[in-house]
């Protein structure tokens, strides 16, 4: 390898041009929140368990899970048009009701993002009502220079907003009951 | 004429105590440095005046600035573009000039050395570059591990030390002969990391272990791996090498580590997601770009607490600080006063 001249070299590393990396040129953000008619205990009833995302977030089918609400537990969530995301959980603040986890490992062909870390919390709000805030920071699906228009930034902000207003949607109506 | 005479001698008191600033340290008439962070969606650097916390400029460059590096003797400043394949050499009394420098692929990390040098990371193609900082002029291509990131020079400039995010490595490279001479393993993606002063250790963030990995930088050993607070992000030391800074992007905080007892002593609360950390030459201060929130957290350097919040640009990345007092001893006392007059 070291002997190589440079000329092979380079012809060597173009020939082996790799896949998309996690780590990508420009991270990007959404944060999404809503305002639900309910006490944060309440809400934080329904919302607080890693796991418990089925049972509120309508474009998640099915979840099989372990490790609870530990730091390292996973999450592996059926996505409705067939796709499956593995979460991993980073920090679990049962006080601040607030959890952060990121993504273990990516399906780019339903979720066209290649890799997410991301925050769910909520805060009391003016009236006895509860804010939640849903934030993610993110790399679209293909980390490279010229991702198709299924694979770029806009692709993967759109991703990431829908499944987050999809979320905080299906929770404001299960805790309210609507 | 008398207002002249005056005005002449001022200058010239002005250029002694520079001439004497830049020799003697610093002390509190003279420059603070000054805080350079790039703005990776805006397309531009701003200016920080260290001394106020104060923005004294934002200039614009080209589009995607991500992480910047400033030369050992702070004459110039390197960017790099990671999605146009490009690198900015700013130079200049006071460093806002750009020459952009076509060098390809997805240049990410960078840094230089005093000779001139300026070594890219790609992680698309698994390399480090080496540039000549002058021209631009590739000198070498070095094979790395799997998706390099940061990367690092040691203090003597012997030795770059390069994360590969993907392989879970260091690789270790020497800069006479331009080749990997070792490989460590570190812990599970590691991102960024920052040598000690007088470059005895190196202290590595591993954003999915969640950890610290110290090593030893000359015999290249493992010393000891710290737990961090969630996807440590950014990493500085102290320049008495008694503490070292480590972001935890999930956790929005700061960890503060003792170097003797390897363990975190402090966590300071600071804006959401922080990413990268510098810490002013005499230890006094340190800033952190709270990438979520778009701000910089500045603490206070011996508390830890945090002072204040400085506004930042869109998408802020990345920071280096730009210190006159570490100018060269050749450096001319004029790009001293330039970069005090702002």
């Amino acid at each position: 390898m070291k002997r190589l001249t440079p000329y092979l070299l380079i012809a060597f590393v173009l020939g082996i041009a790799a896949p998309a990396a996690a780590h990508g040129p420009t991270p990007k953000k959404v944060e999404e929140t809503i305002t639900i008619d309910a006490a944060p205990d309440e809400v934080w009833a329904v919302a607080k368990d890693f796991a418990g995302i089925k049972d509120w977030h309508p474009g998640v089918t099915e979840v099989t899970s372990k490790g609870g609400n530990e730091v390292d537990a996973e999450r592996t969530l059926t996505l409705e048009n067939g796709g499956t995301l593995i979460d991993s959980l980073d920090e679990y603040l049962d006080d601040e009701m607030s959890y952060s986890y990121r993504l273990e490992n990516e399906d780019i062909e339903h979720f066209p993002v290649s890799f997410y870390s991301a925050t769910f919390s909520l805060k009391p709000a003016d009236g006895g009502k509860t804010t939640v805030d849903w934030m993610g920071r993110f790399y679209r699906a293909d980390t490279g220079n010229f991702p198709s228009e299924n694979q770029n930034d806009e692709a993967a902000i759109a991703a990431m907003t829908a499944y987050f207003q999809q979320g905080l949607g299906g929770l404001k109506a299960e805790v309210e009951g609507q | 004429m008398r207002a002249a005479v005056t005005k002449r001698f001022i200058s010239l008191a002005f250029l002694m105590l520079g001439a004497i600033a830049a020799f003697a340290g610093p002390s509190p008439t003279a420059a603070a440095p000054l805080l350079y962070v790039t703005n990776q969606d805006g397309a531009s650097v701003t200016v920080i005046d260290t001394a106020t916390d104060k923005t004294v400029a934002t200039f614009p460059v080209e589009a995607g600035p991500a992480v910047i590096a400033v030369s050992p003797n702070a004459d110039r400043l390197f960017v790099t573009h990671p999605d146009s394949g490009k690198m900015t050499v700013l130079e200049g009394s006071e460093l806002r000039t750009p020459r952009v420098c076509d060098i390809g692929g997805t240049p990410f990390g960078i840094t230089a050395t005093a000779d001139d040098r300026v070594f890219v990371s790609d992680w698309n193609r698994d390399t480090v570059s080496v540039y000549d900082a002058k021209t631009c002029a590739e000198l070498a291509e070095i094979k790395t591990g799997k998706s390099p990131a940061h990367l690092v020079a040691s203090p003597d400039g012997t030795r770059i030390f390069v994360a590969n995010r993907e392989g879970d490595s260091v690789s270790v490279v020497d800069t006479d002969r331009l080749q990997v001479l070792a490989t460590v393993a570190v812990g599970k993606a590691p991102f960024a990391l920052a040598a000690s002063p007088k470059g005895d250790r190196l202290y590595v963030a591993n954003v999915q272990s969640s950890d610290l990995t110290v090593i030893n930088a000359k015999g290249l050993q493992e010393v000891s791996t710290v737990k961090m607070g969630p996807m440590p992000y950014g990493v500085a030391v102290y320049p008495d090498a008694e503490r070292v800074l480590v972001a935890s992007q999930q956790g929005g905080t700061v960890s503060i580590v003792d170097s003797e007892i390897m363990a975190v002593v402090q966590r300071a609360k600071v804006g959401r997601y922080p990413e990268s950390i510098a810490i002013l030459p005499d230890g006094s201060k340190a800033y952190v770009i709270n990438w979520f929130s778009g701000d910089i957290s500045v603490l206070d350097g011996e508390s830890g607490e945090e002072l204040k919040r400085i506004e930042a640009g869109e998408g802020a990345r990345s920071l280096a600080i730009v210190d006159p007092h570490h100018a060269a001893p050749s450096a001319s006392p004029d790009s001293v006063q330039a970069v005090r007059e702002d």
